[in-house]
């Protein structure tokens, strides 16, 4: 158990100084807990001088924050509000939901509206994972963790679409305490952990491909956080909208990183 | 003029230069614990190591793979013409600094 923790650990480092720490705790049979203490005593150390750096400050304050913390609030929002149609339609199941034209109507809407926020959740947690390991590939493993507590952590103890209309919902512990979690883990964490590790390839995203992704986060961002927005008032309505910023990274790091071939077509 | 050499930094280039041509990264270790009496940690060990290369005091390359070593290769390294001059300038300033004190001719004994 403690080689594999070591192990995890120990990919914190550059390639071939992790060949030459882990080789020599081999050789001096270092094992189990103290191997695990020496390489997490480098990585730190590591990790420490990285941040004399501006970069890994401004992928933490510019990304990392905001976006988890944002990311927390508007996954616990929609949770909720699924909650009470999830309740609505899973518990309380009636073929009149299907019969009646009406609550067809309303039943396609919410399963439009739910599919439409769970990509859109997934798109920026990915867009900001991703902005977060190009912008400072090497401390992806700080600025991840900093991005998945303020997930985790920013919106928890809040209710902000909660009423005691709706106490029937979320006394029913899936709705109230195991949704929120899985919006948060499942279409926050985990597409931020991928993206975060598409990102930290060496090969970036192609312009095109770039401005295609662009393209698909600004819809979705149109069709899902209107709803949201009403709910804020005067310049608060604007904070919603810092979902983009990642994707503008993305976008802004394609176009640095184009072929050569390409910048002489566009001179 | 003083040395820009700290204490540990004179250390691992004194082990370096004891050991030669097998002077990595475990070997070095080892040297700094039996001549000093002191653990090592690889954090410190690889931190200063990468501090000295910058400060063009030594070289270091990536050698052979062992099977002691689970077949991963070692970090070699070498002390530079530059390096010998600041450890030796580092020794020179220690000497001086040194005659005259107490713990000179009269070193302090461990009691039992």
């Amino acid at each position: 158990m403690w080689s594999w923790f070591t192990e995890r650990v120990s990919a914190a480092l550059e390639p071939l100084e992790r060949e030459a720490v882990r080789g020599d705790l081999a050789e001096l049979r270092v094992t189990g807990v103290r191997a695990l203490c020496e390489v997490s005593g480098l990585v730190f150390r590591r990790q420490c001088s990285m941040w004399a750096d501006w970069r890994p400050w401004f992928a933490l304050l510019s990304i990392a924050v905001p976006m988890g913390t944002l990311l927390s609030y508007i996954s616990r929002w929609w949770s909720d509000g699924s909650a009470i149609y999830l309740w609505l339609y899973v518990n309380n199941w009636t073929w009149y939901y299907l019969k009646s034209p009406g609550a067809r109507h309303d039943l396609a809407m919410f399963a439009t509206t739910l599919l439409l926020q769970c990509l859109a959740l997934c798109v920026w947690a990915w867009s900001s994972g991703y902005a977060l390991a190009f912008v400072s590939r090497r401390t992806t493993l700080m600025t991840g963790l900093f991005l998945s507590g303020s997930v985790a952590f920013a919106a928890l103890g809040t209710m902000p679409a909660r009423n005691p209309f709706n106490d029937a919902v979320y006394s029913v512990a899936f709705y109230g305490v195991v949704l929120p979690w899985l919006f948060r883990v499942g279409l926050v964490l985990f597409p931020a952990w991928w993206g975060m590790r598409r990102g930290a390839r060496a090969q970036p995203l192609s312009l095109h491909t770039a401005l295609l992704l662009a393209g698909v986060v600004l819809l979705l961002t149109a069709g899902t956080i209107a709803p949201f927005v009403r709910g804020l008032a005067g310049v608060y309505r604007l904070v919603p909208f810092l979902v983009l910023w990642p994707i503008v990274c993305v976008v802004v790091n394609a176009w640095h990183c184009r072929p050569a071939s390409h910048r002489v077509i566009s001179n | 003029m003083l040395s820009m050499l700290g204490e540990f930094e004179y250390l691992l280039l004194s082990a370096t230069a004891r050991l030669g041509d097998e002077a990595y990264g475990a070997a070095i270790r080892e040297e700094i614990k039996r001549t000093t009496g002191r653990q090592c940690s690889v954090g410190a060990l690889y931190t200063t190591l990468d501090r000295l290369e910058r400060k063009g005091l030594i070289e270091t390359w990536m050698g052979e793979a062992t099977a002691a070593r689970g077949g991963r290769s070692k970090r070699m390294v070498k002390v530079t013409a530059k390096g010998r001059r600041e450890a030796e300038s580092f020794y020179r300033v220690v000497n001086r600094v040194s005659v005259g004190v107490p713990w000179q001719s009269h070193p302090h004994k461990e009691r039992p």
